[in-house]
């Protein structure tokens, strides 16, 4: 009997041996692009006139540093023509403007110029409702025992509205984003949530509500579609690389990645009790 | 979807041995494929996100068999292409791969199956397998960016690589009872032994950023390692 048992060990583990396993695989590198990160973002209740813009490049996908882009022309134009210069911080690929207007329903149109390319871009400042409430419910997640914490807000009825959530937690590196639309909720009140089985009393989100533009939405949802956890499942995306609304309007046809966004934000902080 | 196929086909005898080579040619219309970045969760509007597009595939195939003795089998291998196109439907739309032929998810440039039997006495007879084929076409990123905090990989045309040459050796042994002569049940037992040198052939290969380090890492996925097996079958 014993024998048996043991012959029956072995056979099951020969096939839970090795499903999964991290390999070598020789990527080739495509010939890096820049990549801009333009994201305006007004906070509810600050001025909002210090605003940075990062520049840098595509780099090997197993590389651990991202390469920066230095000596850039950078600014942003409004409606009015007024001129908000972003000035280099050396080293670093931050263009920082301390004097920006930000407008509700204002069109704002982005200049970079990089390497002889002019690169441009023409965005809308979109507003933001607030959030009303946070609740903590510990019987959430697919096993009821997960904590969830849901941000509550009233959608405004009168416009299609969308949204980007951004959740930062105390017990992870990375934040996760969420991008959504008023479609099924349009004038009600709604919620995001996070996504954290891990989470512990003591530990601290920082929540984050960002009124996006339908394109901004489109662009957002594929890209946190391609960057994360929906790879290798049964509804995988086929893999692409997602373009943004930066166009080279030098050489289009070496388009630079990253996205010119202007969002009015909500943030709060919540600590899991 | 529709299509259309030619095949010419030569076939040649010689006593034991027997070789046959096939080419073909076919072509098919109407052929989807979801556009780059399709989301295909809760997507009320799936037209949105295929294009019509056109494949065609062509190939030789080679078969040599021994068919008597007490050693015979078959070696068969075939060459073949398989390929699809899939513009877009303005001149503004770049389509897949901006319009231009590219290998479609069945494509196999090389396919060889060797296939062996030796009978040594009526009591036992053994068999091998032996396969080998190119991996299957797929997409891997070329390069990655940095996007608010988010790490993503950026990607080059689809179907430019290949998951790594698939291949196994299986092997078995039959003992077929003398028992069996005298009565109406007529039993043998197998005993095979399944991708004998455990080769891990990858069923996918995917990408992501590990969790707790933060660094980018290649997880290949793959079902069956090294599978031994028992059977008995019979007849009455």
């Amino acid at each position: 009997m014993k024998k048996a048992t043991l012959i029956i060990v072995f056979f099951m583990s020969l096939f839970f041996t090795s499903c999964e396993e991290v390999v070598d695989v020789n990527l080739d590198t495509a010939p890096s692009k820049l990549v801009i990160e333009a994201a305006i973002n007004w906070e509810k209740g600050t001025t909002g006139a210090q605003q940075v813009i990062k520049l840098t490049t595509t780099t090997g996908y197993f590389e651990s540093k991202i390469p920066i882009v230095t000596g850039a022309t950078v600014y942003i134009r409004n409606s009015s023509n007024q001129l908000f210069t972003f000035n280099e911080v050396p080293k670093t690929g931050r263009y920082v403007c301390t004097n920006f207007k930000p407008k509700l329903e204002e069109q704002y149109t982005l200049t970079v110029i990089s390497k002889g390319n002019t690169y441009t871009a023409s965005e809308t400042l979109k507003s933001v409702a607030p959030i009303t409430r946070i609740e903590q419910n510990n019987e959430g997640g697919f096993t009821g025992t997960d904590i969830e914490i849901r941000a509550y807000y009233n959608d405004p009825g009168d416009a299609d509205n969308y949204y980007l959530y951004k959740y930062l937690y105390s017990n992870k590196v990375t934040s996760t984003y969420y991008a959504d639309e008023d479609k099924f909720y349009q004038g009600n009140e709604f919620f995001s949530k996070s996504n954290d089985d891990d989470l512990e009393v003591g530990n601290t989100i920082e929540i984050t509500h960002f009124g996006i533009s339908k394109q901004y939405y489109n662009y957002m949802t594929i890209l946190v579609s391609i960057a994360g956890s929906n790879v290798g499942g049964p509804f995988q995306s086929p893999p692409a690389t997602v373009k943004g609304n930066i166009i080279n309007t030098t050489d289009k046809t070496n388009y630079p990645l990253g996205y010119f966004s202007l969002c009015e934000t909500v943030t709060k902080k919540y600590k899991i009790e | 979807m529709s299509g259309c196929q030619a095949i010419i086909i030569s076939n040649h005898k010689n006593g034991a041995y027997s070789l046959e080579v096939e080419t073909y040619y076919k072509k098919i219309q109407n052929r989807l494929d979801y556009i780059d970045g399709a989301d295909l969760i809760a997507n009320d509007a799936i037209e949105q996100v295929i294009l019509n597009g056109r494949m065609r595939a062509y190939g030789l195939e080679i078969m040599l068999k021994k068919n008597e003795g007490k050693f015979n089998g078959w070696i068969s291998y075939t060459l073949s292409k398989s390929q699809q196109q899939t513009p877009g439907r303005t001149p503004e739309e770049t389509g897949i791969n901006n319009g231009q032929w590219y290998s479609s998810a069945y494509d196999k440039t090389h396919n060889l199956a060797v296939t062996t039997a030796y009978n040594l006495n009526e009591k036992w007879s053994f068999g091998a397998n032996f396969a080998l084929q190119s991996g299957q076409p797929v997409t891997y990123p070329n390069g990655q960016y940095e996007y608010l905090g988010i790490t993503v990989p950026s990607y080059g045309l689809r179907n430019e690589n290949r998951l790594p040459a698939y291949h196994h050796l299986d092997v078995s042994a039959t003992l077929t009872p003398r028992t069996n002569k005298d009565r109406n049940w007529k039993g043998e037992w197998v005993f095979s032994i399944y991708n004998l040198y455990n080769r891990h052939n990858a069923a996918s290969i995917n990408f992501r950023q590990n969790v707790d380090t933060g660094a980018n890492e290649a997880v290949q996925t793959s079902i069956f390692g090294i599978v031994p097996a028992v059977s008995y079958n019979f007849k009455f």
